[in-house]
């Protein structure tokens, strides 16, 4: 079993796989461990120290969502993982800006046995990322109820001492109406609604 | 099916995980038979799921940021200019700190040399001084902290409608003094997300340092580890001259010997 800096590949996942806010030693321990050769990746192939920081930390994001949606079973190491995501999310930037030289060289790089859940994830990115667009404009208060609520796991009660309403019921209330609010937001673009409802569906 | 409102509040419990014993049953009996129920359940999965990874994006953000900020930190003797160096007054201050280190080491008791946390907690701990920022609606706290009033403090917090990151950091500073970290790290974590979510810094400096004092002060050498070397990594940091080259020598000889 690999084990380094406090975290075997199977704690890992354990730690990342519970719901609400990620163990921040979790995260560390991934930047501590990866960020050196995965940001290397990107600056050998064609990418500027930008691009291989953008690229890792949207790795770092994704092997974590795809640890809770349960696409990663550790049939391969949280190593391989992490470089097939990293390269994976470097060849569709590639792709998107038209670099052909560097997108061939990235294309025959060696086969991965998590290749193609990897490219099934990456897939739904500009889904992903157009939601993360449209929760920029719920308003502070909603995404500081909702985010205390799901991400913190926080009780209503918790959340009136951090929030400036009157009551745990106005708390309720203004999650219920907020995440209505989320809701029609983001079937306000209805492509990308049903391509990440689908998304979501098929991989859990 | 219900009105729309208990509808939407039923199903609001249910994802919640709320609804219990019989009236859960009934929901989902309803549910296994409606697919414009099941349709607003992927809603709301779809809406959390969007929530979870704002969380995500901006707890890893959080982090990159520092990881980043100590990356740089690490490079920057390549980029420092050579200075002339006025070796008059460097003498003056070498003998001083020669003496000083001396009359500390002198000082210590025997079987001293290896500080404990509690040692180099005890070294580098300074009370809050809250003199600078006394303003504004929750002035009773402000004022019971700067009378030493620590325990007032403490009973003043939970009755306080509006708690921000002063009220906060004041509340844990006062436990500090009454010698609770625990509910102090709470209160301190507490500021850092409101902050993480505002995106504000409010307080933020003061947070890390006293966080890393409180993990310090429980022996949780790892996590205050973090926060000591990201603070004495940052010269503009406000708390930067108080966790020194030495304290972190210290600190650092300590982990190694509780690894």
């Amino acid at each position: 079993m690999d084990h380094q800096e406090g975290f075997s590949d199977t704690e890992l996942v354990l730690a990342l796989q519970q719901e609400g806010r990620v163990q921040d030693e979790a995260i560390r321990f991934l930047y501590l461990r990866f960020y050196g050769g995965l940001t290397q990746f990107v600056l050998s192939n064609g990418g500027n120290e930008q691009d291989a920081d953008d690229i890792f930390q949207e790795a770092v994001v994704s092997f974590i969502d795809m640890v809770r949606l349960g696409k990663f079973r550790q049939e391969a190491s949280v190593k391989t993982m992490m470089y097939t995501i990293n390269r994976n999310i470097w060849y569709t930037e590639v792709t998107k800006r038209g670099k052909r030289e560097t997108r061939n060289k990235l294309f025959v790089a060696e086969h991965y046995e998590t290749e193609q859940n990897v490219s099934d994830y990456i897939t739904g990115r500009e889904a992903r990322a157009t939601i993360m667009t449209v929760m920029e404009k719920l308003g502070a208060d909603c995404k500081k109820v909702l985010l205390l609520f799901y991400y913190e796991n926080l009780s209503m009660r918790e959340i009136l001492e951090q929030t400036h309403f009157d009551s745990e019921q106005v708390v309720r209330n203004k999650k219920y109406k907020c995440l209505k609010q989320l809701e029609n937001l983001m079937k306000e673009n209805p492509v990308i609604y049903e391509q990440l409802k689908n998304a979501l569906t098929n991989e859990r | 099916m219900n009105d729309n409102s208990t509808f939407n509040e039923q199903l609001n419990r249910y994802f919640d995980g709320e609804l219990t014993g019989s009236e859960k049953t009934a929901f989902e009996a309803e549910l296994a038979a409606s697919p414009e129920l099941q349709e607003s359940l992927k809603a709301l999965s779809l809406s959390k799921y969007a929530v979870n990874r704002l969380g995500i994006l901006q707890q890893v953000s959080a982090i990159h940021t520092e990881f980043a900020g100590n990356q740089e930190k690490t490079e920057i003797p390549v980029h420092t200019p050579v200075r002339k160096i006025n070796w008059k007054r460097y003498a003056v201050a070498a003998a001083a700190a020669i003496i000083i280190t001396l009359g500390v080491v002198w000082l210590m008791p025997p079987g001293k040399n290896n500080m404990n946390a509690q040692d180099l907690y005890a070294s580098v701990y300074k009370p809050y001084s809250n003199e600078q920022i006394r303003s504004g609606g929750s002035a009773q706290l402000e004022k019971e902290y700067a009378a030493r009033n620590f325990k007032q403090v403490i009973a003043l917090y939970p009755t306080l409608s509006n708690t921000g990151a002063k009220e906060k950091l004041l509340t844990a500073c006062a436990y500090i003094e009454n010698g609770e970290t625990t509910p102090a790290v709470n209160l301190l974590l507490a500021l850092q997300q409101d902050n993480r979510v505002n995106q504000t810094s409010a307080f933020g400096d003061d947070a890390e340092y006293y966080l890393a004092l409180c993990y310090l002060k429980q022996g949780n050498l790892k996590d205050a580890g973090v926060l000591l070397t990201k603070i004495s990594n940052n010269p503009a940091h406000p708390y930067s001259d108080k966790i020194t080259a030495a304290f972190m020598k210290q600190f650092n000889k300590l982990s190694e010997n509780n690894k």
